[in-house]
């Protein structure tokens, strides 16, 4: 078990002024990450019908949780409603098979889009991972994610398009 | 198919085989040493062949490995791999450790195949190959249940994958499995769900028991009998409920030999090596074999044409006689016949293997033209109809009761009625359970007594065929109230080669236009009659090429009435697809998605139009 980084906690502002805070994944976070995922789905009112609610199964939500935070780092983005904590995004990385570079991907809540949010978790996770001496962080992005990959070129990454594989591009950013 | 070789029935009943791998499980009992299935190996360029006692055995090893995954019975695995050996073993091994299984298009966007794999709560995929894996990897968020993805072929570019592990089969199949028992489900418990394509909005899971699915493929046997000696050769995907009942559980259950097909493109090749006696299709590849035959006779002159017309009219008759309609030929015409099956006929179907003595055609209409002219060359083509929430063949015609026209009569147990609009109601066994997590959309589909809609306009004769007449919703009502069914003017259309792809709209308009992507090398052909450039994008704007279409559509409609004419067109080469989000993995129209594309296009059509005549 690694040490929490209680020095990266952030607290910010989003674009309308809400208050978010930005943090590193905690393991007793798993209740609200659990949450954060069920909130994605779009037809999460039929899952309860059906009694299979779309979430992580034990394994993984243990595995995005119970981080090292150093091969595998992933900031939160949360914010306060009724005095309770509400995840609105995540963004992670995974040390690569290449020992200096990393894959990342990140999501937000739909309703939490534009607001600013993605531009800092991965302001902070690009400046861990250059900390921890990763040199690049790189990931798949689909081609249609316009989007995205407007962010993306926004925060430095370089677009390559895979030969042979139209659906996803590839990104690359030097730390 | 000689038809002095011995034939010898051997079917596994429904109530047999309890469940699909209860069925799986007597045929290898049965007919251990029998030819179950015929694979290509690319390495060595030759036909692998799988007896009934070695599937049981790759099955087994599989159920075992797939025992080790810790899943709990009811839980989804999905599989993204085309027809082949291992998607048999995959599926065999999951059904027979009660986990459901959720068959993919690997030709699907993957936006579909993620939303598919989210909505079913996937726990686990098995695809070919990494690049598969990939396309799927920015998407990951939306199907958060995937614990484990099985790649067949190793290769060096596996993604992070947050969360998912990715193993290759040669790892991940255990050499010498502890035998793992297996578990018994039950038969009306769900063991499968399919995703139909939806034309329009997201694609919805049929939820099908393992008794829907026997008693149809079983029902289907009693009309369409299947051999141990017979030989199927599989390329519809089986990913369709038509392929997977039909194409794969039937011939287990007949205890058939299934070869699959390597693709689409290699088809021609394959059905010469492998010469099969059945023929399972979508009418598509029946067209295509017409087109191909209808080119040749224009290559070939006038005395080949003649010939092939008296072919196709004494084989008419002939097979009208058979049928109970219409006198038998002549002596005279019989000898003729002998001659020209020799000459011609026979040639004809030698493109199908030589061996065919039974073709089937479901999934989409066929028009009556191909199958008279295949019923003529003496190939019992048979037509029927189904939808997957069906499970999915609800009629289909026997060989001694054959109208090409008509979809045939519904197979025993299945009952018919025609509701409100014309609209064709089902009940039976094979009716599916309902759609997966969609609550609406099950009761929408059902009515208060239980009859299946299937949206589709259907009429019964006093035989008991049916005829169906159009898609419920996809009628098209003009301004002036007339009615039109756009598909068969597609399909009349799509008929001449120049058009690969037909829309057809009119909805509330004065009259009926189209949409049309033609075929580039016919159209080269028609550029140079006109003397105009065929890269240059204004030469399909040229009044004289669409002049010259709508003489075409006319031609080609004249059976139509007047109302349903086509009368303005808009022409391009580029093709409607999957890709592009315009046709679904089963080739229909995605008519909403060409409309919102082609909007502009379409006033365009109807721009400053007087009503003409």
């Amino acid at each position: 078990m690694a040490d929490y980084p209680y020095h990266l906690v952030q607290h910010r502002v989003l674009f309308d002024g809400t208050p978010v805070t930005i943090r590193p994944i905690h393991q007793e976070d798993s209740g609200m990450e659990q949450e954060f995922v069920r909130h994605l789905s779009p037809d999460s009112r039929y899952y309860r019908f059906m009694g299979t609610l779309l979430e992580l199964p034990p394994g993984k939500l243990k595995y995005f949780t119970d981080i090292d935070y150093e091969r595998h780092m992933a900031f939160v983005a949360t914010i306060t409603q009724e005095g309770k904590e509400i995840e609105i995004g995540v963004a992670r990385y995974v040390a690569a098979e290449k020992s200096d570079s990393c894959e990342f991907a990140i999501t937000v809540d739909d309703a939490w889009q534009g607001t600013g949010v993605a531009g800092l978790l991965m302001i902070a996770l690009q400046e861990t991972a250059r900390q921890r001496g990763f040199r690049i962080m790189e990931g798949l992005v689909l081609a249609t994610n316009r989007q995205m990959l407007k962010f993306a070129r926004q925060l430095g990454f370089k677009i390559h398009h895979e030969p042979g594989e139209g659906d996803t591009v590839h990104i690359e950013l030097q730390l | 198919m000689d038809a002095r070789l011995p034939l010898t029935l051997d079917v596994i009943t429904s109530a047999e085989a309890g469940t699909l791998p209860g069925l799986f499980l007597r045929r290898c009992e049965r007919t251990p040493d029998g030819e179950g299935y015929r694979q290509h190996d690319a390495a060595s360029g030759t036909w692998k062949s799988y007896r009934w006692r070695e599937m049981s055995a790759h099955a087994a090893r599989w159920r075992a490995s797939l025992a080790r995954e810790g899943l709990a019975p009811g839980e989804r695995v999905a599989v993204l791999l085309g027809n082949s050996v291992e998607w048999v073993c995959f599926d065999q091994a999951a059904q027979s450790l009660g986990l459901v299984l959720v068959p993919l298009y690997t030709t699907d966007s993957p936006e579909n195949i993620a939303y598919i794999l989210g909505d079913c709560a996937a726990r686990l995929l098995l695809v070919g190959g990494v690049g598969q894996w990939r396309v799927l990897v920015p998407l990951h968020a939306r199907f958060p249940q995937l614990s484990r993805v099985l790649c067949l072929s190793r290769s060096a570019n596996v993604p992070v994958t947050f969360g998912v592990e990715v193993r290759f089969t040669a790892d991940w199949l255990l050499a010498d499995a502890e035998p793992v028992s297996m578990r018994v489900a039950d038969p009306h418990g769900l063991a499968t769900i399919v995703y139909t394509s939806g034309t329009t909005g997201r694609p919805k899971g049929a939820m099908l028991s393992h008794r829907n699915i026997l008693a149809n493929a079983e029902a289907v046997t009693r009309i369409v009998p299947a051999y141990l000696e017979d030989v199927f050769l599989s390329f519809l995907p089986l990913s369709h409920a038509f392929e997977r009942t039909t194409g794969y559980y039937l011939p287990i259950m007949a205890g058939s030999c299934v070869a699959y097909a390597r693709s689409i493109q290699d088809l021609p090749e394959d059905l010469l090596a492998i010469r099969p006696t059945v023929l399972v299709s979508v009418p598509r590849i029946y067209e295509r074999v017409h087109a191909k035959l209808q080119q040749q006779l224009a290559d070939k002159g006038f005395p080949a044409r003649v010939l092939f017309g008296w072919t196709e009219a004494i084989g008419w008759r002939r097979f009208e006689a058979m049928q109970g309609r219409g006198r038998k030929p002549g002596t005279g015409a019989e000898l003729v016949w002998a001659v020209l099956r020799h000459l011609v006929a026979d040639k004809v179907l030698s493109r199908l293997g030589g061996r065919l003595r039974l073709a089937v055609s479901g999934g989409a209409p066929l028009h009556p033209k191909i199958s008279h002219c295949f019923l003529a060359l003496g190939l019992p083509l048979l037509q029927g109809y189904g939808l997957t929430e069906a499970a999915p063949v609800v009629t289909g015609n026997r060989e001694e009761d054959n109208v090409p026209e008509s979809v045939g009569a519904p197979l025993s147990g299945v009952e018919l009625k025609i509701g409100e609009k014309d609209e064709l109601l089902v009940k039976g066994p094979n009716v599916m359970l309902g759609y997966w997590s969609r609550p609406e959309e099950t009761r929408k589909a059902f009515d208060a007594q239980g009859w299946l809609h299937t949206g589709d306009q259907a009429r019964i004769d006093d035989r008991g065929r049916v005829y169906i007449m159009g898609r419920l919703k996809e009628i098209l009502v003009m301004s002036t109230g007339e009615k039109v069914a756009p598909n068969d003017i597609e399909m009349a259309i799509t008929q001449d080669p120049l058009f690969d792809q037909a829309m057809v709209v009119g909805e509330g308009k004065p009259y009926i236009a189209a949409l049309l992507v033609l075929n580039a090398a016919a159209w080269r052909e028609v550029a140079a009659v006109f003397a105009l450039d065929p890269d240059a994008p204004a030469s399909l704007g040229q009044q004289r090429v669409r002049d010259r279409v709508l003489e075409k559509l006319h031609e080609l409609l004249r059976s139509f009435p007047g109302h349903a004419q086509v009368r303005a067109v808009r022409l391009s080469l580029e093709p409607w697809t999957i890709e592009n989000g315009l046709i679904t993995p089963t080739m229909k129209l995605k008519r909403s998605e060409i409309e919102l594309q082609f909007a502009a296009a379409i006033r365009d059509l109807y721009a400053g139009h007087a009503i003409p005549v």
